[in-house]
């Protein structure tokens, strides 16, 4: 089956469709305090920058696997936060080959859409045609989330004796 | 209890585990590169008294300090006195005088102090002593304690003043010396390797050049990395080996680096505030040969599970 994905930086999330709530009660919840700052979910910090890959923690969990090294950890989205229907106001910044949009909102941060979330509303912003919640970093344009499971995968470079390590952000 | 009462207390139960006596003097020193030449002195003075202790002390603090010469004429006058006087600390060990033993000592270590007496080279030094201490630190990281231990003493510097890490917990500093001991000496590291001290406290003795002499090919790397892979490409004329495009059509280019890694060039989608695209450089194994397969790679994706990217920032 092939998998759909989205990437901000250096995290990458798949979506997990296939995953149901048997499944997911093979992981434990470990959102632990380090994961949670300010009512937000980390799921990943940059440890040359310490900025983070965040979202709302009202909404998601961050489940890992019994052993760490065992697998990815799980976003578990349980609501969006910006529902379908939705005004928002802000300007379209521009409009990328196959139809992404960069919208920035009236405060100022930028998020990026696929074709079908939203629908373009001239002089005022977008329509929300697909509930989300945006995942935030202060170096990348938001991404939105719709409810669900993804698998939390950050990217791994080689380092300087050819191992697998994360990579720097 | 404090460090040092802490650390003697864990050194003598060590002798006494090994049926060796623990009344033993523990030598505190400011630095291990201080260890390194004190702990062959001490090696061939009999008996170890506690004006031994000192005098040896001074001399390697000397030595490390780049006062060679003045530990040397020190050595010498105390000979020439001795042999005036036909006594004297320096010459009352049966088989001659101090500087004799030391140059036909059986201590492995002896040699590096006879460079040191002989030519009085601080760099000679200090690259002799970063090889043993380099030893001793992977032997005992991460404490860093280094002992040199003998059946009649034992040597042991301080803990350091600082000691710089990343976040993966590899000694790291790019602007000074990533562990330092309070006398000034110290190594430099980035990401878990030693590099040479100039590089990092004079950059400007980083070059090209300098970096395709390097043998060793974990220190070549990190040494790349600090120079910065954009200057590094550019001036060593690396070979490129792959271009395509990105979704929002910028250029992306996979390099050579050495035999064992290429290295991927991309833009960040998301434009900086002045509009313009931060590039990163990021390491993968050299039998990728593709960006895209390089990607996949960073995913630990195989062939079969390789996502469609649907929005990429």
């Amino acid at each position: 089956m092939t998998q759909i994905a989205d990437r901000q930086g250096d995290i990458i999330l798949v979506h997990r469709p296939d995953i149901d709530g048997t499944m997911l009660r093979t992981f434990k919840d470990t959102s632990s305090k380090s994961d949670k700052k300010g009512g937000r979910l980390v799921l990943a910090e940059g440890e040359v920058t310490g900025h983070a890959h965040t979202l709302s923690a009202e909404v998601a969990e961050l489940l890992h696997p019994a052993h760490r090294s065992s697998g990815h950890s799980l976003l578990v989205l349980k609501e969006e936060i910006v529902k379908r229907g939705q005004l928002i106001e802000g300007k379209v910044l521009t409009t990328m080959p196959g139809g992404t949009i960069r919208f920035q909102q009236s405060d100022g941060s930028v998020i990026r859409f696929a074709p079908g979330d939203v629908k373009i509303v001239e002089g005022v912003g977008v329509k929300v045609l697909r509930g989300y919640t945006p995942l935030t970093h202060d170096e990348h344009d938001a991404i939105p989330l719709s409810k669900g499971v993804y698998d939390v995968i950050q990217q791994q470079t080689a380092d300087t004796m050819a191992r697998r390590r994360l990579v720097a952000d | 209890m404090d460090f040092k009462s802490e650390h003697e207390a864990f050194i003598r139960s060590l002798y006494r585990g090994i049926n060796f006596s623990d009344k033993i003097p523990v030598v505190w020193v400011s630095s291990p590169a201080v260890g390194a030449i004190l702990a062959p002195i001490l090696a061939h003075e009999n008996p170890i008294t506690q004006r031994v202790i000192d005098r040896a002390k001074r001399h390697a603090e000397l030595f490390v300090a780049g006062k060679a010469k003045e530990v040397m004429q020190q050595y010498k006058d105390a000979l020439s006195h001795a042999n005036k006087s036909g006594a004297g600390a320096y010459t009352s060990q049966p088989g001659g005088n101090a500087v004799s033993r030391i140059t036909r000592g059986s201590n492995p270590a002896t040699p590096i102090v006879i460079r040191a007496l002989a030519e009085d080279t601080r760099s000679l030094l200090h690259k002799t002593f970063e090889r043993r201490v380099r030893y001793y630190m992977y032997a005992f990281s991460p404490t860093l304690i280094v002992y040199w231990p003998n059946k009649r003493f034992v040597v042991v510097p301080e803990a350091p003043k600082h000691m710089l890490r990343n976040n993966n917990r590899q000694f790291h500093s790019t602007t000074q010396k990533a562990i330092q001991w309070a006398d000034g000496w110290g190594v430099c590291a980035i990401n878990g390797v030693l590099v040479p001290n100039p590089y990092i406290e004079q950059p400007s003795t980083l070059t090209v050049k300098e970096i395709k002499r390097e043998r060793n090919v974990e220190v070549k790397r990190a040494l790349i990395e600090l120079m910065g892979y954009e200057q590094w490409l550019k001036e060593s004329a690396a070979i490129l080996l792959h271009k395509d495009y990105d979704y929002d059509g910028r250029v992306r280019n996979l390099w050579k680096l050495d035999e064992q890694l290429n290295v991927i060039e991309v833009f960040n989608s998301t434009p900086e505030l002045d509009g313009s695209h931060k590039k990163y450089f990021l390491q993968i194994p050299s039998h990728i040969r593709t960006i895209q397969d390089g990607l996949y790679w960073m995913l630990d994706a195989t062939t079969e599970t390789r996502p469609i990217m649907r929005i990429e920032t």
